[in-house]
């Protein structure tokens, strides 16, 4: 009989845990970033439309329709309203993201660390899972939570004008879009960390697909030609997401296109992110 | 059972022909190995290919052909099977930003452990190590030496029945070095696997006799030293005997069965060269005794690992 049968049964791998390994892992990821005091400020400052909107509801529900011409329909309470809100949040979203994002594959990368995390009992999809949830965590709090909560202040300051939709379809509604952007704009982002071993680069390139993409979109519109949108990152989303808040396209690109494209991209990072995350750097 | 070259069924990590190629070269070249208990040294010069096999057998390359199994298992395929293994990479692979005790839990937290257990396990490694003092310092502010400890800590501290130690006692003052090895060597009385990588003959030699001995990409040699020594026919083992009269001794030893030269040196000892190192210390008692001579000392010259290695290296 091997003698790792024979006499060290306590040596057997116990099945419970704690924690699962990317739980572990997400935990780390989002409670590193939370010591720094400017980034408390940052989201902090991300709520600040949500602030601005939620005196809008109020002042909707307590005043009519008349509030909807001071802010358009940014500022309305049905589905499209709120998917106005999230598009608005982009800034915030790429920001916060770029911060807490950009460095969790390629510090590993940097110090070595990835044949500490995979000499544990972890795989691949605990490791980029932990990882993601991190990110997909910041971007719900600067997306679904407030939009939750907003909702929820619309239902309890007027709950018969507000009804059963707003406190449980928005929500819900919001909830699928954000796992959908979040996943996905969290892949994207971990393949682009897990390329490099600066985090600098990392939130260059970050800012060459946002932003740089997002110009390029608004000058195809500038110019006529529609279907270029379809290069617009962040805009594919929204527009996306048009479908599941039943609002009309954000953009002059189909928005089942805008989809495909959205799912392309996460494919894309999660072929990418199989390649390059390996227990050790391999120097050629 | 203990040290490398073992039965394979008996074998805690077993390598069966394992090669690994980097592109258009070949690191590790078929390779088949087996590893009991105890302590266990990898050597090898700088390129022979150690690193990759170390890291094979740890699970953290995938072999481009063969197998590796530790417990029986391939690691990877079975990462619950970590919960029992220990690495302490080479590199230096720790974050300057986290404290030595952040560090140390987060590790033991991905092996699974509760806060309570994880505090435990902390401080007893920390104090073991020496390191209570920085423990609240971030790793940023730590030398080489402290840096390493920690390494070695982590890759000790789940309880682990096989531990993978990669250059372990890099950049470490000599106490250190010295608590370290008696660590390690006390680990394999335990009963625990312990493998370790290194170029550093003597740093191997004070931790164990049971070596395998990489060059080139190929296992030369895997088995206790002496075992080893044995084997090496074109170069007999020298062994020095110190007597009151040497040249007698010398004229007898002359033409004895595994007996291949005998020399008397300038500290007047008798310098024999044998063929078969163990058939001829088993019978130098009954020749001495039978023959009315007197052996004050023995003294094995180049049975040592630094012989084993130049001599199966040619270097």
């Amino acid at each position: 009989m091997p003698v790792y049968e024979r006499g060290y049964t306590h040596w057997q791998p116990s099945g419970r845990r704690a924690s699962p390994a990317w739980l572990v892992i997400a935990r780390r990821g989002v409670t590193e970033p939370l010591k720094r005091r400017w980034l408390f400020l940052l989201i902090l400052a991300s709520w600040v439309p949500a602030i601005i909107k939620g005196g809008f509801v109020y002042a909707k529900l307590k005043a009519g329709n008349m509030v909807d011409l001071l802010g358009g329909s940014w500022t309305s309470i049905d589905p499209e309203g709120f998917l106005r809100f999230l598009e608005g949040q982009r800034f915030f979203v790429f920001v916060l993201l770029a911060i807490t994002g950009a460095g969790l594959i390629s510090t590993d990368r940097r110090e070595n660390g990835m044949s500490l995390y995979f000499s544990r009992p972890l795989g691949l999809l605990d490791y980029i899972g932990g990882k993601a949830m991190t990110i997909v965590g910041f971007y719900c709090l600067v997306t679904l939570l407030p939009v939750c909560l907003l909702c929820l202040f619309a239902y309890l300051i007027a709950p018969d004008a507000t009804g059963m939709d707003l406190l449980l379809m928005t929500p819900l509604r919001t909830l699928a879009y954000c796992l959908l952007a979040g996943a996905s704009t969290s892949l994207v982002l971990l393949a682009f960390s897990s390329l490099g071993t600066r985090s600098v680069f990392v939130m260059v390139w970050w800012t060459v697909l946002v932003q740089g993409t997002e110009t390029i979109g608004g000058i195809a519109e500038g110019l006529g030609r529609g279907g270029l949108q379809a290069m617009n990152f962040m805009g594919q989303y929204h527009n996306a997401g048009s479908l599941l808040f039943g609002a009309p396209p954000r953009l002059e690109v189909s928005p089942w296109l805008s989809l495909a494209l959205v799912l392309g991209w996460t494919v894309l990072a999660l072929w990418v992110l199989r390649r390059q995350i390996r227990p050790v750097e391999v120097v050629s | 059972m203990k040290g490398a070259g073992i039965d394979s069924s008996q074998a805690r990590i077993t390598a069966d022909r394992v090669g690994k190629w980097f592109g258009e070269v070949i690191a590790v070249n078929n390779c088949t190995l087996s590893v009991g208990t105890g302590v266990v040294g990898l050597l090898g010069a700088n390129g022979a290919g150690k690193s990759t096999l170390f890291k094979m057998l740890a699970g953290l390359i995938e072999p481009s052909h063969g197998t590796v199994r530790v417990f029986g298992r391939r690691l990877r395929q079975d990462v619950g099977w970590y919960r029992q293994v220990g690495f302490c990479p080479e590199s230096d692979a720790l974050p300057d930003w986290m404290t030595g005790r952040e560090f140390l839990a987060l590790m033991l937290r991905l092996m699974g452990y509760e806060k309570s257990e994880i505090n435990r396990r902390v401080g007893y490694w920390l104090e073991r190590f020496e390191l209570e003092d920085a423990a609240g310092r971030r790793l940023g502010g730590y030398s080489k030496g402290m840096r390493q400890k920690l390494k070695l800590a982590q890759a000790m501290a789940h309880d682990p029945a096989v531990i993978f130690l990669d250059e372990p006692l890099n950049g470490m003052d000599p106490v250190s070095r010295k608590q370290s090895i008696d660590l390690v060597r006390e680990l394999g009385q335990q009963g625990r696997t312990v493998l370790v990588s290194s170029h550093i003959l003597p740093e191997v030699e004070s931790m164990t006799s049971e070596i395998i001995l990489m060059d080139r990409g190929r296992v030369l040699a895997e088995g206790a030293v002496a075992e080893i020594r044995d084997k090496i026919p074109e170069h007999p083992t020298t062994v020095a005997l110190v007597s009151a009269a040497p040249r007698a001794l010398a004229g007898f030893l002359i033409g004895r069965e595994h007996v291949v030269g005998v020399q008397v040196d300038q500290e007047n000892r008798v310098v024999v060269s044998t063929d078969h190192a163990v058939a001829f210390y088993r019978a130098l008692p009954g020749w001495l005794l039978g023959n009315g001579l007197v052996v004050d000392e023995i003294v094995t010259l180049d049975d040592s690992l630094e012989a084993v290695f130049q001599y199966l290296t040619e270097r």
